[in-house]
């Protein structure tokens, strides 16, 4: 699973954990039921957590997710740090060899 | 569906959900002695939620369903070390708050077996209080 957060907002440490938090249980709920999800749990649930320059280059991930993987972008609720409706995350399941193609180039957290 | 399992839906007793207050939050509890940088703690963050969202799942199922229907509100905060978890989890079993520590594979940053995240809940926010509600904010 790879959760990639926005780097333009500044969002603090213990805001960038709840929205990584939400996106992956946002992602579980999707491929509940999954073969999928069950091998990544199997497998010891592995997580990465990336950045991305703004909302844009973020809803360009969002657009190319590639088929057979599970993807969730995260809208803030604001109650605090940002205001409500702004993207923070987009969480992402799927195939390692898919999402490594997809996301190869961004850099960890 | 077959017609038994058919039937069997619109006969068979409705599950008894847990009693809920409408107010239901996750506190993800996290190890500052470890010294983990950001996205370390995001993803141990996220790997402690989704635990707890899928153990609460199964043992407080009305709690989960409010949680996520109100935008599963969450809430993280700090303890400077391992040794706090365990007054925190004692005073969680006291109190019926479904708890899950979670320990590190030790693939990056820290050593294997570390206790990074515990996370209480989805469960009444009141209750949570009474027990993390003296804790700093991450």
């Amino acid at each position: 699973m790879a959760l990639i957060v926005r780097l333009d907002l500044g969002l603090s440490i213990g805001k960038t954990a709840a929205q990584c938090a939400h996106a992956a249980v946002d992602v579980v709920q999707r491929a509940r039921r999954s073969r999928l999800l069950e091998r990544w749990r199997a497998g010891g649930a592995r997580k990465i957590v990336l950045g991305v320059e703004n909302e844009t280059a973020l809803h360009e991930l969002a657009a190319r997710v590639p088929e057979g993987c599970y993807a969730s972008v995260v809208r803030d609720a604001g109650h605090t740090e940002v205001p409500a409706g702004t993207v923070t995350v987009l969480g992402m399941l799927g195939p390692r060899r898919s999402m490594d193609a997809l996301l190869g180039h961004l850099e960890t957290l | 569906m077959g017609l038994r399992s058919f039937l069997h839906r619109i006969t068979a007793p409705k599950p008894v959900l847990d009693p809920v207050s409408t107010d239901v939050k996750l506190v993800c509890v996290v190890n500052q002695g470890l010294k983990m940088g950001k996205g370390k703690i995001a993803a141990q963050v996220g790997h402690a939620s989704v635990e707890a969202f899928l153990q609460a799942g199964a043992s407080h199922p009305g709690h989960v369903e409010v949680w996520l229907a109100a935008g599963q509100k969450k809430i993280c905060v700090k303890v400077p070390d391992e040794t706090h978890f365990r007054a925190l989890m004692e005073a969680a079993s006291a109190k019926g708050v479904p708890a899950r520590l979670i320990n590190d594979a030790g693939h990056t940053q820290i050593p294997k077996g570390s206790s990074t995240v515990l996370a209480l809940g989805p469960f009444d926010a009141e209750v949570l209080d009474s027990i993390t509600g003296d804790l700093k904010l991450l």
